[in-house]
């Protein structure tokens, strides 16, 4: 009897801590509120700044974009995607991701999935994950 | 079109983007500069950086501008990212924090020395003066800044619950390190 019980409360907190793991930095498995290419996103800022925001910070979106330049700090990948002539999208990768954007270059077309934190001069996207990769058409 | 008119449009139009290049020299910037807080009380340490701060260096007058997104500051804990934003900074109603100052004596500056800096810090809707002195490096085509200074909680009407009075700090440790390239 005495045994049944240890096991079952070894298996409580088993299913405890596989409940905590699953609940932290699963960015990936929520579905974004919005779907839009990075021209998109900065046209809505450019626009008005406060609609834009209002609408967009602090949600999960997906942009799809080409890439300008991929830059680290401390194995922290940041991806800064073309949009207009004067303004980009500038995303923070989770460090995560660096094995998958050590494999990109510039003017790729990627898709792209994070949260939107704001605009400076350009979109700044946090705590982002790669979703697709295509080759750059020539 | 004769000779002489387009020679003349083309000298025109050099003429133009020289005068660019001259006024764009004048300017430094970074759209990823680092600025990190920190509050050490005796309960516990809380720390929180951002990596996407954009700076702006005037070098004719030395006129520096440095705006950050609040969102952008990452905590260690999810929860507490989320209390600052929603509950202390309000982030939905102020999303950006501005300094808006002056290198003091920019032109007289060593390749390595110590500035002073004097301006004016906003962060949510409140704007109060901050004066404090940085390293600054600097060559042609680089000026990096470093250095921290010290707030009050209290001065940006920042209410803190007195339930966690005791684990956040009446003063907040701002560092920052600004790596500005010359603006192309």
């Amino acid at each position: 009897m005495k045994f049944k019980i240890f096991i079952s409360i070894v298996i409580g907190i088993i299913i405890i801590f596989m409940l905590i793991s699953l609940n932290f930095n699963k960015v990936e498995i929520i579905k974004p509120q919005f779907y839009l290419t990075t021209t998109e996103l900065v046209d809505y800022f450019n626009l008005d700044e406060d609609l834009a925001d209002k609408k967009f910070a602090n949600k999960l979106i997906q942009i799809e974009g080409t890439i300008k330049n991929i830059t680290y700090n401390n194995k922290k990948p940041t991806i800064t995607f073309n949009a207009t002539d004067d303004s980009g999208v500038i995303c923070s990768l989770n460090s995560t991701e660096f094995n998958h954007t050590t494999k990109l270059q510039k003017n790729d077309k990627i898709t792209i999935q994070g949260k939107c934190t704001g605009f400076l001069l350009d979109v700044i996207m946090a705590d982002c994950i790669i979703i697709k990769k295509r080759k750059h058409e020539n | 079109m004769t000779k002489k008119s387009i020679l003349l449009l083309l000298s025109a139009l050099l003429f133009i983007i020289s005068i660019n290049k001259i006024i764009a020299q004048d300017k430094f910037f970074t759209k990823s500069g680092s600025v990190s807080f920190f509050s050490y009380t005796l309960v516990e340490d809380i720390k929180a950086d951002n990596n996407q701060v954009l700076s702006i260096i005037n070098t004719g007058n030395g006129k520096i501008v440095i705006k950050m997104l609040m969102r952008s500051f990452h905590f260690k804990k999810a929860l507490m990212q989320e209390h600052f934003n929603e509950n202390y900074i309000e982030s939905y109603k102020f999303p950006k924090a501005i300094f808006k100052g002056v290198i003091k004596n920019f032109s007289k500056l060593e390749k390595k020395d110590v500035a002073k800096i004097e301006g004016i810090l906003t962060i949510r809707g409140v704007s109060k003066k901050i004066s404090t002195v940085a390293k600054i490096t600097q060559s042609n085509r680089k000026i990096i800044l470093k250095g921290k200074f010290k707030v009050r909680v209290a001065d940006f009407d920042i209410r803190i619950p007195t339930v966690v009075s005791k684990n956040i700090s009446k003063t907040i440790i701002i560092s920052f390190e600004l790596n500005h390239k010359l603006y192309k």
